[in-house]
């Protein structure tokens, strides 16, 4: 790293949050699984609390009651959808073809799943990042969902007619969106990554990563990385990463191994691993003027677009287990 | 309530966050025991913060250093946060904020983020008592709680799939024999319906649907010698249904399944690995209790071949006959659906040696067993 980075850290260590990993099994376990909101949390706050920029530790203020509640209003939104496009299929069937009826309902299905992702994404943003903060201000998310259903629509339909040669940009323009939307209370960060610059090393990276039978994907991943972060700021300083692909390689492959040979009970170690590489790895340009920031909170974020995916995930399970 | 002396603190260095903005308001901390109060240093008197213990979102020490989250910062709806060094404090400010604690969930939830390990070492031991009979109720017991109706759909749901991969067999004589051994042997008191399906298919087996429809593969009739030995396998079969072991079965996988997803990687978001490792200890788990059910269903389905006058040979000969067509490494044996072949034989060797009985006949006068099996066809 250049020397006149200010270096993130992160002190956490394994046995630390081995301690808050048994803790949550056994909750989540005598509750049957709904302390499991509380265990999220429990991990996602001991992970900010460790990582330090300035000396000075990130803070994480969700709650797990918040997010269960999120959770059960969402479960509520999707059996009330499951219902209304059952009563629709009863009601379909009773005047046009069954077999035109099977049609029209996964596509009503499908349309609305699609339909609400974009809500999803930036509502998770918006809550993730109206719970973070950093010596005491929190971090605030202002992109709209019209505004990522855009750069989807058009960047999905642009990279399917060049076959693939606009995904760099496409790359870009999400990255844009998602960093320039990003406050840390009143001050916007900013981005200034082109797909101009990103093309190069994106397909030489795929090319490598083809010769290579993808062992170089790790490489062409951190790359996206210091493209992306060096191409960060904030009041006009420069974010950074110093992120190799061996690093990613070898963190990968270790904490897969220590996982596995322990039967999970080395998820915290792997999870620290893994923080500690990309958390240490970042630096800031120094001379960010702290005290022109105000907090600007986003009062109105919500558990309900995590609830969502949870609630999915919960529903896509059950059912993946029936028979 | 705690009532232990008030501790005699003096003010110590902290800092203040107030949530507005990221410098902080240098000054003094002094715990007391109704309050806490930051002296701002460069606003004098007129910067005196006085916090209530009951505004403590979460207090937490990382590396030596105390962060003290506050409800109500300057900023609307942010929390401020207090930091300092003084461990003192740090017990200080833990033990007046335990006492201000009020109901029974702010207690527990306290003594829970706060606790000592000493005190939590001793609730231990009572709280895995409350999580062993959750999880027994839960997995052992909630099918009580299931009416068998329930059993009946899941049968009517999975048939049809069996009917897509599977050509029906069609013999009436077999038929006739088969609804005679399943009179015999279905419990005089037993609520279930039973219906006998044959399917063709060279595999030697025969399951049970949980709504008591048995399905008989006739590679099975093709390897039984006598009908005694088919009459063994219906009784275990019908065990299942009795037991109701379809949807006990089901519970315990869907249950084992969700704590082992619980269990690994707990707290962790979006772990893959996690979801690799849950999948495969849920399927060994299932795989485990699915070996229960079927040494469970040979020992009662003996006393059922027994309660009908039937001998458990038959079955034991078919056994024999089948183990040389069905072996797997004893190392692999954790892998099987159904306990090894070797000790279900030594099971049915040891209940054939205590037979005091003598058997009554499963076929009647002029009937012929390989005619019988070999009078039918695909339909």
């Amino acid at each position: 790293m250049k020397n006149n980075y200010d270096k993130f850290t992160f002190i956490g260590n394994g046995g630390d949050l081995f301690f808050i990993y048994v803790k949550n099994i056994f909750f989540s376990i005598i509750t049957l699984g709904i302390y499991i909101f509380w265990a999220r949390v429990n991990v996602t706050r001991f992970l900010y609390n460790h990582s330090r920029y300035l000396d000075e530790p990130f803070d994480y203020h969700a709650t797990g009651r918040e997010r269960f509640i999120g959770f059960l209003k969402a479960a509520g939104i999707i059996i009330v959808f499951y219902l209304l496009i059952y009563g629709m299929t009863y009601i379909l069937n009773l005047f046009i073809d069954r077999r035109i009826v099977s049609y029209i309902i996964p596509g009503i299905v499908y349309a609305a799943i699609i339909a609400v992702i974009p809500f999803i994404l930036v509502g998770r943003e918006r809550f993730r990042q109206s719970r973070s903060s950093w010596k005491a201000v929190r971090f605030r998310f202002t992109g709209t969902p019209g505004l990522i259903a855009k750069i989807f629509l058009k960047g999905l339909f642009l990279s399917f007619i060049t076959v693939g040669i606009y995904l760099p940009w496409f790359y870009c323009d999400l990255n844009r969106y998602f960093i320039t939307h990003s406050h840390f209370g009143n001050q916007a960060f900013d981005f200034h990554g082109t797909g101009k610059m990103l093309a190069k090393p994106f397909f030489i990276g795929i090319l490598l990563a083809v010769i290579t039978l993808g062992i170089y994907f790790f490489w062409w991943g951190a790359a996206l990385k210091r493209f992306v972060w060096d191409n960060t700021s904030i009041q006009g300083k420069r974010f950074t990463t110093t992120i190799t692909g061996g690093q990613i390689l070898a963190t990968t492959l270790l904490s897969a191994l220590l996982i596995i040979f322990t039967l999970g009970i080395g998820f915290p170690w792997a999870v620290i691993m893994n923080i500690r590489m990309y958390v240490t790895n970042m630096g800031l340009e120094p001379g960010v003027d702290f005290a022109a920031i105000k907090s600007d909170f986003d009062a109105k974020a919500s558990a309900l677009s995590d609830g969502l995916s949870e609630a999915a995930d919960a529903l896509d399970s059950i059912g993946g287990m029936l028979p | 309530m705690i009532t232990s002396p008030v501790i005699k603190l003096d003010p110590v260095d902290a800092d203040y966050y107030d949530g507005d903005s990221p410098v902080p308001a240098r000054g003094l901390l002094r715990i007391n025991p109704d309050r806490i109060y930051f002296q701002d240093e460069s606003n004098g008197t007129s910067g005196i913060q006085s916090i209530s213990y009951r505004d403590i979102i979460d207090v937490s020490m990382i590396a030596g250093q105390t962060r003290v989250i506050v409800r109500g910062g300057r900023a609307p709806a942010a929390d401020a946060v207090i930091t300092f060094t003084d461990p003192d404090c740090h017990r200080a400010l833990l033990l007046y904020a335990s006492r201000s604690q009020t109901g029974i969930y702010s207690r527990i939830s306290f003594f829970m983020r706060y606790g000592t390990i000493g005190k939590k070492l001793i609730l231990a031991p009572f709280a895995l008592l409350a999580a062993a009979a959750v999880i027994y109720g839960a997995l052992f017991e909630l099918y009580r709680l299931i009416p068998v109706s329930v059993d009946e759909r899941l049968g009517k749901l999975i048939a049809p799939k069996i009917a897509e991969e599977l050509k029906p067999y069609h013999n009436a004589k077999l038929q006739a024999v088969l609804e005679r051994m399943k009179r015999r042997l279905v419990p005089k008191d037993s609520l279930r319906q039973y219906t006998i399906s044959m399917f063709d298919s060279p595999v030697a087996n025969a399951f049970a649907l949980p709504d008591g429809n048995i399905i008989i593969l006739t590679g099975l009739i093709e390897a039984s010698e006598a009908p005694d030995e088919v009459a063994g396998v219906l009784a275990h079969e019908i065990l299942h249904v009795e037991s109701r072991h379809g949807i006990r079965q089901l519970i315990r996988a869907l249950g084992i399944g969700y704590l082992i997803h619980l269990t690994i990687g707990a707290g962790f978001e979006e772990l893959e690995t996690a979801e690799t490792i849950s999948e495969l200890s849920s399927l060994l788990a299932f795989l485990k209790y699915s070996r229960q059910f079927e040494r469970d269903a040979d020992r009662e389905g003996v006393r059922l071949l027994h309660g009908s006058r039937i001998s458990c040979k038959g079955l034991l000969n078919l056994l024999n006959r089948l183990s040389g067509m069905r072996t797997s490494h004893p190392a692999l044996q954790w892998l099987d659906s159904h306990p090894s072949t070797a000790d279900r034989i030594a099971f049915m060797k040891d209940e054939a040696g205590k037979e005091n009985f003598k058997p009554l006949p499963v076929l009647i006068h002029g009937e012929n067993w390989p005619k019988i099996k070999s009078s039918g066809s695909p339909r």
